[in-house]
């Protein structure tokens, strides 16, 4: 009887052995390669720097923006209102609490939109919501919002608002001495109507 | 009999158990794609350089060891591409077939380098790829864009293909602002444009 309990337990160890030697699963991750190539696929996530602009001026309190690069090159200049996580410490568990906020958009930028990019792949990838990249960077930011340049004569109506807003926003964020020539303001046409000539009133 | 009975139960149930391993064990669903890599080990991994200059693309471009993979739509691929590149746009990445491309050129040791329309589109897939244990992958920068403008109209000046140099002295020009150098333009006064009403003449003629 005890031969026979000793063989079962042979078995079941041999079980057990069996699943500890079992392949090892891959990193885990809360989002699976395919979610992940839907989520790279998708464009919605670049943000214009008028729209941040905006976002800034109207003092949006979801809006959070990460810039990843350096410290001294954030400590030289910064987007107002940003917060550094360098991308090198992007998954240190100390931001985790910064970057994983389900009510807040998360906007990375860095100089250009490589960097941003890379930070925004690491961090979806973990699962968190709501992130988006600065498109153009802040190159694109000083080119569009600190130094704009004037739209041609011939621009439609709506490039000179966009223009207008741009003018508007460098004053705001400091750029103003920086900013670019007075605005042209589109001529206007003017049509000149020939009176027609009345006849000549009395008379013979 | 009752010890004979019991025996004969758990002689029942260890086989049962053993069974059921097997059982899944044959009939377990491996993902086609696995992550080999956490996000914490690539962002490690990212402060090594992986990147493949143009200059260094056009001379791996005839060397049999790299394989060039253009991640941009057929369209753009059909109007300009590298010679010898593959076409396999972001979004069928992960397809099967093109799995078989990526595990062949792994197990043939070659290196393949990724190339989009700029640094930016070929980043995140590149990512995707590496982290997925194809680490033989790397990425071109500047792109086509870059390549482009290289060999037709050139570059302008101070302009490179790592585009996270910044183009502007971002601290200098915000300074130079704050303390009213380079002040723009002033606004030119409108002019103040006169309407003289015309004076009604005296109607002409008359009796």
């Amino acid at each position: 009887m005890s031969k026979r309990y000793i063989v079962l337990a042979i078995i079941l160890l041999g079980s057990a052995f069996g699943l500890t030697q079992l392949p090892e699963k891959g990193a885990k991750s809360p989002v699976t390669p395919e979610e992940m190539i839907i989520k790279v696929s998708d464009q919605s996530r670049y943000l214009s720097t008028h729209f941040i602009a905006k976002r800034l001026i109207e003092r949006d309190p979801s809006l959070f923006i990460i810039d990843v690069r350096m410290a001294d090159d954030f400590d030289a200049y910064n987007i107002p209102g940003s917060f550094n996580i360098p991308l090198e410490e992007i998954m240190n568990s100390d931001w985790e609490a910064y970057i994983d906020q389900d009510g807040m958009d998360i906007v990375f930028y860095s100089t250009s939109d490589v960097f941003a990019e890379q930070a925004w792949m690491l961090s979806a990838q973990k699962g968190y919501k709501n992130l988006y990249v600065l498109q153009g960077g802040l190159n694109e930011w000083f080119r569009t919002i600190i130094k704009p340049v004037a739209p041609n004569e011939t621009a439609p109506t709506e490039a000179f608002d966009l223009y207008a807003f741009e003018r508007a926003a460098c004053i705001y964020f400091g750029g103003a001495s920086a900013g670019a020539a007075t605005a042209p303001v589109a001529k206007k046409k003017v049509t000149v109507r020939k009176k027609e000539k009345k006849a000549a009133e009395g008379g013979c | 009999m009752e010890e004979l009975k019991r025996t004969k139960r758990i002689t029942i149930a260890t086989f049962s158990f053993v069974l059921l391993l097997v059982i899944a064990f044959f009939t377990i669903k491996k993902p086609m794609y696995e992550f080999k890599m956490t996000p914490e080990d690539m962002a490690y991994e990212l402060m090594v350089v992986y990147q493949v200059t143009p200059e260094e693309a056009m001379e791996f471009m005839y060397d049999s060891t790299y394989v060039f993979v253009d991640v941009r739509n057929h369209y753009d691929y059909q109007a300009d591409h590298l010679e010898n590149a593959y076409n396999i746009h972001v979004a069928n990445l992960l397809d099967e077939e093109n799995k078989e491309y990526f595990d062949k050129w792994q197990a043939d040791s070659l290196q393949v380098i990724l190339y989009g329309e700029d640094e930016l589109q070929v980043s995140a897939p590149w990512m995707l790829l590496y982290q997925l244990g194809y680490t033989n992958t790397r990425l071109l920068m500047g792109g086509m864009t870059y390549i482009d403008k290289l060999y037709s109209d050139g570059l302008a000046e101070n302009e490179t293909f790592n585009v996270e140099t910044p183009a502007y002295d971002y601290a200098g020009i915000i300074a130079a602002a704050s303390s009213g150098e380079n002040t723009q333009a002033t606004a030119q006064p409108k002019k103040k444009v006169v309407v003289r009403k015309k004076k009604k003449k005296a109607a002409e003629g008359g009796c």
